[in-house]
């Protein structure tokens, strides 16, 4: 490998600071998100006036589960282009 | 007699599975599929950015197995489904990374991105897994951060007595190479002090069978200090010299191949590493699975 071609793989450019924050906040979302369905009883008992089953609460909490975090990571994501331009 | 499901087919406990489990591996072959039609740039530093979604699935493993997930949810977040959810995330949020980024700048960073993504899922899974477990007394805490400072500073000196012998091993994969000592000792002797010092872990198939075979080839009683210390050192060895066929293995081909090789690495890092993750969160909490 010549000197030059050296230089040109060692070359790496500095991550963005706010690129990193980003990138760890949408960690922090995806971690939140497999962890928010163990507070599933927890989050419906607090709504007294829904009557479903427990097939229906289910689906209920994983499709408002489903549009939060992929709002979340659409916006984040978004920043992250936004950035990138 | 007609021979049970089990014994006519080896992997009965894999496919045996719910549907939500097939779901998740058919999921999991089309993050697959796209990330081999974007052919994302693999290099040795890659390796070391999937490290933290390495720990982030035996945090989840761990997680799911002392918090109760929804039944539907069971399949995909225990034993092989934690670490395929897991999988899951980390290649859709490449491919979303790949998507989106324009410069040719941004691409050649993107590993380190995705770690520092691994990072924070890592972060959320181990912090709420250590809240579950409440008060942590000091000696499980200080056994697992003596283990790991234990295994790194032997995985380094390991592989820079193996590359003062084989070269290739210093020359082309020397970082890749102490992880993947680095995994399967740390991954043997926390088993080890899980086992014998807290009782808090079970036996890997390959330690349950050297148990056994200690047990037939020496007179030492089961539980006794010289049993313990045979099977032990028995299974560290066996630990430490599959690593190091591995790197022997793979530094070969490190300067000819050198994306099949880090994918190798890392194929063999994950092996050790995930195994020696769950196995000192177990410590640490003092829970058996």
């Amino acid at each position: 490998m010549s000197n030059q071609t050296q230089t040109e793989a060692t070359h790496k450019p500095t991550p963005s600071g706010m690129k990193t924050v980003f990138a760890y906040l949408a960690g922090l979302m995806l971690g939140i998100l497999l962890i928010l369905p163990t507070l599933e009883d927890s989050l419906f008992s607090m709504m007294i006036g829904l009557r479903l089953d427990a097939t229906g609460r289910s689906l209920l909490f994983g499709l408002l589960m489903m549009f939060v975090v992929s709002m979340g990571l659409f916006t984040l994501f978004q920043i992250f282009i936004f950035l990138d331009r | 007699m007609i021979p049970s499901f089990e014994a006519l087919v080896p992997l009965a406990s894999f496919v045996d599975q719910s549907p939500s489990f097939y779901g998740l591996v058919v999921l999991a072959l089309v993050v697959t599929g796209m990330l081999l039609f974007k052919r994302p740039a693999i290099d040795q530093q890659t390796v070391f950015s999937l490290v933290p979604w390495m720990v982030a699935g035996s945090a989840l493993f761990v997680f799911a197995n002392v918090n109760g997930y929804p039944d539907q949810l069971v399949p995909v977040v225990s034993a092989k489904g934690a670490y395929l959810s897991v999988y899951v995330l980390l290649g859709l949020a490449w491919v979303a990374m790949l998507e989106t980024s324009v410069k040719p700048e941004t691409e050649q960073l993107l590993p380190d991105y995705l770690g520092v993504m691994g990072l924070g899922v890592a972060t959320v899974l181990v912090a709420f897994t250590l809240l579950h477990a409440g008060a942590l007394p000091t000696d499980r805490l200080i056994w697992p951060v003596g283990l790991t400072v234990g295994a790194a500073v032997f995985s380094s000196v390991a592989v820079f007595l193996l590359g003062s012998v084989v070269i290739d091993v210093l020359a082309y994969a020397s970082k890749l190479s102490v992880l993947v000592v680095f995994s399967h000792t740390l991954d043997a002797v926390a088993r080890i002090a899980g086992m014998e010092v807290f009782q808090s872990i079970n036996h890997s198939t390959l330690s349950w069978y050297i148990t056994q075979f200690t047990a037939m080839t020496t007179t030492a009683t089961p539980g006794s200090e010289a049993f313990i210390l045979s099977w032990s050192l028995t299974y560290l060895v066996l630990k430490v010299g599959f690593a190091v066929f591995a790197v022997l293995l793979l530094a070969g081909y490190a300067r000819d191949y050198p994306i099949r090789s880090s994918i190798g690495f890392g194929a063999v890092a994950a092996i050790g590493l995930t195994s020696a993750v769950t196995n000192l969160l177990l410590i640490v909490i003092g829970g058996a699975l």
